[in-house]
């Protein structure tokens, strides 16, 4: 039987990491990287008899990753972080993927279910969300940013596992809507980015994603959408920053979530002369939102 | 605060999709459960592969989620419930079972009972008539006793017949590890008999309570009756030359 490692990144992971742990206590070793935990992190890592390592905390935990990738024994690699886990058939199916997968296949890519503010998170960027998670020891390398996939190392097939058959991570985002935020504006400002990306492409994904939030039945699912559309205007400003303000700043950059979200369908305001003063200005605007929106849904249709 | 000296209790649910009948069965179990005064008690719902996971949402009363991503065998789902929780005695709901608010605590009464290892109760249709009285074994195999019955035309003291349903059991720990739990053999249905039968060959009784009936709408897991007809070969392979046919068919 082909052994595998699961590697773990722990940073006052109390919460959640007994039930990880509890979840892939069948691999054959679990090595966990604490990065300064205060809290019983390193007590129940140890009571589970896994491998503590330690090191300083950092912002990128991707990036973070490459120093450890080379501990574990095993011929296979199982990444977890510490708010996942894993169903309790997993193993068989994980195991049985290994044991037949073709030579040239370095990693598989594991469906992911995401569960934030007590539902689940199934919007088209959230599900199958799929991650490299479970690759040949050696064989893939972090980038410095977050949450961005890791490439192989030396070539080779990164395999896609057919949400339907495959087994999955379960995500549990046990945080209140403001702890969200907060996390999300700190990926934000922490975060690499690429040399000369457009604002209109921030500001593309903020509208597909408030458009995406309009579907939604569910508050929570609403909420999390409308913080990152958000996200993406943050984002776009930060980039602009770090990469030298090339462009000067559209005056209506970010007023395109606001009028997404304000859909005339949605309304039975009548026409106010009072409202002649701003009108002129917005309605420009909103033009300027449409055509973009028209942009966003043509390219939508073609792909479909 | 008193602290209970019984045997604390595991109440597990299995249970695929269905959210809605999901909630009024936990609902129910919660009300039973609050009646339960002398055990700890705690409340597993066995995921067994639901497209929508349950992990999404808040459940009543419920202190674990147990997750299969792959659709699993009704005995796979107890037996790896029961392993979580080693010295917890098990009470094992339906999805679509609505406990009468004193039936549990009636089961566990009969459950401390010298000698009586299994435990399962008389079970009504939505229309009133009985859904199960106990299991008896016809010519063609195990059948519900008095299945579309009134249960008023029949005595409300507890009865010993030679099975009960899964659908709503109460099982002394001390069984379920003598046996090695359930046989995950069958594919879904009558593991709960072959599992009765299996703990009166080593002595232990089983009981049928019958004065808080509980509510069992049956079967509605999709695909459900299809897999009963490949266990229903399995168990008479194996207990048709050993348990001989000893009621009419109509029960």
């Amino acid at each position: 039987m082909t052994a595998i490692t699961a590697l773990i990144h722990t940073h006052n992971s109390e919460k959640s990491i007994s039930r990880l742990l509890e979840s892939i206590s069948w691999a054959d070793e679990i090595i966990v990287v604490d990065m300064e935990s205060t809290d019983s992190t390193t007590k129940i890592v140890l009571d589970r008899d896994a491998i503590l390592h330690s090191t300083p905390l950092q912002p990128w935990n991707d990036g973070l990753r490459n120093s450890f990738l080379g501990l574990p024994t095993s011929p296979w690699t199982l990444v977890m972080d510490s708010d996942e886990y894993l169903a309790v058939d997993a193993e068989q199916s994980i195991r049985q993927l290994i044991a037949h997968a073709p030579p040239d296949v370095i990693a598989y890519a594991l469906p992911r279910y995401n569960y934030v503010l007590e539902t689940l998170f199934d919007g088209e960027v959230s599900y199958p969300d799929h991650q490299i998670r479970l690759f040949r020891t050696g064989s893939v390398t972090y980038s410095a940013q977050h949450h961005n996939p890791p490439k192989p190392t030396d070539g080779g097939i990164v395999a896609n596992l057919d949400p339907a058959e495959a087994p999955h991570i379960h995500h549990c985002q046990d945080v209140s809507l403001t702890d969200y935020i907060r996390r999300q504006t700190n990926y934000a400002a922490t975060d690499t980015y690429g040399e000369n990306v457009p604002l209109s492409a921030f500001q593309e994904e903020a509208i597909r994603r408030m458009l995406n939030a309009k579907e939604r039945t569910s508050d929570s699912e609403k909420a999390m959408l409308i913080v990152l559309a958000w996200d993406a205007i943050i984002r776009g400003l930060i980039s602009w920053e770090k990469n030298g303000r090339t462009e000067s700043l559209p005056s209506d950059y970010g007023w395109a979530v606001g009028f997404v979200v304000e859909s005339p369908a949605d309304t039975t305001r009548t026409p106010d002369r009072t409202l002649k003063s701003w009108a002129s200005p917005a309605l420009r605007i909103i033009a300027k939102v449409t055509r973009q929106l028209s942009r966003i849904l043509s390219r939508s249709n073609e792909t479909e | 605060m008193v602290t209970s000296t019984k045997t604390p209790l595991l109440a597990i649910v299995p249970s695929r999709d269905l959210h809605g009948l999901l909630r009024a069965c936990l609902d129910s179990l919660a009300t039973a459960l609050q009646n339960v005064e002398d055990r700890d008690t705690v409340v597993c719902v066995v995921d067994n592969a639901s497209e929508r996971p349950y992990e999404a949402d808040h459940w009543n009363g419920v202190g674990r989620i147990v997750r299969f991503d792959h659709h699993q065998s009704f005995s796979e789902c107890v037996n790896r419930a029961a392993q979580l929780f080693p010295s917890h005695d098990l009470l094992l709901v339906n999805n679509d079972c609505f406990v009468s608010p004193l039936g549990a605590a009636q089961m566990l009464a009969a459950l401390d009972m010298d000698g009586v290892g299994i435990v399962g109760s008389r079970l009504l249709f939505p229309d009133g008539t009985m859904q199960h009285d106990g299991v008896g074994v016809g010519s063609n195999g195990p059948l519900h006793l008095r299945r579309g019955q009134q249960p008023g035309l029949y005595p409300l003291s507890s009865t010993y017949p030679i099975a009960v349903t899964g659908a709503l059991m109460a099982i002394r720990r001390q069984v379920f590890d003598d046996l090695n739990g359930f046989d995950t053999y069958y594919p879904f249905g009558l593991e709960d008999i072959d599992f009765c039968h299996r703990a009166r060959q080593k002595g232990w009784h089983v009981a049928c309570t019958h004065k808080y009936p509980s509510l069992h709408l049956e079967a509605t897991t999709p695909g459900r009756i299809e897999m009963d007809i490949e266990s229903r070969a399995l168990y008479m392979e194996r207990w048709a030359h050993k348990i001989p046919p000893s009621v009419r068919n109509n029960g």
